[in-house]
């Protein structure tokens, strides 16, 4: 009793300190894993159709920033936002939006909330959130089966992110940015005729 | 007033209210959010009250130096639990903490099925001796792990976090996410290894809230011309959850949490909160 009473007594500063640098340099030591070992444990979740909301940091950025606190989740009114779970090892928590599921209806609720900055507030035409691709193979607008423009019909900003050029829908790049309201429109299914990827520069556009 | 069998214990039922409304508040935000009422918003890793922010210091910590971009709102978020914590001192552990009233519930059924079952009069702290300066190396751990990574380590597991966020997934996608499998390890370990000892010797979050109330201003004090030498309620380890005595200034010792439960305890109201070294709270009349 009467050691514990000293050890209780004794935390101070120093203590402190010399626990956080045994250790410190014993941890360190990890750092010396091969690089590969290291990255691969953080694999994103993002990749075709399965994006971050709007105005997300890019991606090595978005998951060094979150803390996982979900309140773009709980703001989002159409429940496209999902923290994803603990299956995607150290990404769990985090947003996703599954587009092919619920796409983002760019209401911009969710970058009002975020505490941390890794959704930055920009306006929806700078959501930053993917480009969607046509499949022209596919799409039935192209392969003529069908006079089809869902796509065009559901786009938030219709003529200007997406056109019809002879009555075929074509996407603007510079203007998109991903919501993938076209995806969850397409009525050809699995895989869709249109896929938003996600954008390497998310940074670049919502900048 | 000694004379009396029973003493009123006058912080726990305050604070035990507290706790519950805190974990019930947890449990309903999901819900009112659900119906499009978002003046609530977030959980323990970050609350939204209307415009007001507060997000969980070591999460916030840990985004600042893997991101190594200040972010004004995440800095302001972070100054009210810094503050409470700086005045109070680590109150959210046992005041706030959802995840501290499971732990102590469990803490109770431990004590209990030791003693109805193994017929131990007091029973083990921990199955082995287990430092206490254990959870800074943790919190260093934790720190430097999650610069290894690049990513908050802790907003993963934390049990605050974790609780909210199941039952966020219940209320909105009518799953559980898997990471609930982190509080059961933490409540299994607290049950068989060690009584509160994720509380006592893991948590970084109540490693760093300990260190932002090092100098709080609210201590658990004793007063030691009504302290009664012969009497050891309060030195009795069930008695604190945390494993601390005050009779020996512990109280205002750096793990302290300022739970009250030592003061509620002693018979002759010689423990008291201090406010800035000056007795404040209940049992002054009583001379």
């Amino acid at each position: 009793m009467k050691s514990e009473q000293t050890d209780l007594k004794s935390i101070n500063r120093r203590t402190v300190l010399k626990s956080f640098l045994t250790f410190g340099a014993g941890i360190s030591l990890s750092a010396l894993l091969p690089e590969k070992a290291v990255s691969d444990i953080l694999n994103s979740p993002v990749r075709r159709n399965y994006l971050r909301p709007p105005g997300a940091l890019a991606e090595p950025d978005f998951v060094a920033t979150c803390i996982r606190c979900g309140r773009c989740a709980e703001v989002c009114p159409y429940y496209s936002i999902e923290p994803i779970s603990l299956g995607s090892g150290l990404q769990a928590g985090t947003p996703l939006i599954h587009v092919e599921h619920i796409a983002c209806y760019l209401c911009m609720e969710c970058v009002k909330v975020c505490p941390t900055g890794a959704l930055r507030d920009v306006p929806a035409e700078k959501a930053g959130m993917g480009l969607a691709h046509i499949d022209k193979e596919r799409c039935w607008a192209y392969n003529g089966k069908a006079l089809c423009r869902a796509c065009y019909d559901a786009c938030p900003f219709k003529n200007v992110a997406i056109q019809l050029i002879h009555l075929k829908p074509v996407i603007i790049e510079d203007k998109c940015v991903g919501c993938g309201l076209c995806v969850a429109a397409c009525p050809v299914q699995i895989p869709r005729a249109v896929n938003v990827d996600p954008m390497e520069d998310h940074l670049k556009r919502s900048g | 007033m000694a004379n009396k069998t029973k003493k009123k214990r006058i912080y726990f039922k305050y604070r035990r209210t507290i706790q519950i409304v805190s974990f019930l508040f947890l449990l309903i935000v999901p819900f009112l959010n659900l119906i499009g009422f978002h003046l609530f918003n977030g959980w323990y890793q970050s609350l939204g009250v209307g415009y007001w922010f507060i997000a969980s210091p070591l999460e916030s910590f840990e985004s600042f130096l893997i991101s190594r971009t200040f972010f004004l709102t995440l800095f302001v978020s972070f100054l009210t639990p810094f503050f409470l914590a700086f005045i109070l001192g680590r109150v959210f552990c046992s005041w706030l903490c959802p995840f501290g009233l499971l732990s102590e519930w469990v803490s109770d059924f431990r004590q209990w099925a030791y003693r109805k079952w193994f017929h131990y009069r007091h029973p083990p702290e921990a199955l082995f001796r287990i430092p206490r300066w254990i959870v800074w190396t943790i919190l260093a751990i934790e720190i430097i792990a999650s610069m290894i990574v690049g990513t908050s380590l802790f907003s993963i597991y934390s049990p605050p976090g974790v609780i909210g966020r199941e039952a966020m997934r219940v209320a909105f996608f009518h799953i559980l996410g898997g990471e609930i499998i982190f509080i059961l390890i933490f409540l299994t370990f607290e049950l068989f290894v060690a009584r509160r000892g994720f509380c006592r010797y893991i948590c970084p979050l109540g490693a760093a809230l300990s260190l932002f109330g090092e100098k709080r201003l609210l201590k658990v004090e004793l007063e030691p011309a009504k302290c009664l030498d012969i009497c050891r309620i309060c030195e009795n380890h069930e008695i604190c959850t945390w494993g601390l005595m005050p009779k020996t200034g512990e109280g205002s010792s750096i793990y302290c949490t300022n739970c009250g439960d030592c003061i509620d305890i002693c018979p002759f109201n010689a423990l008291h909160f201090s406010w800035k070294g000056k007795r404040i709270g209940p049992g002054q009349k009583d001379e």
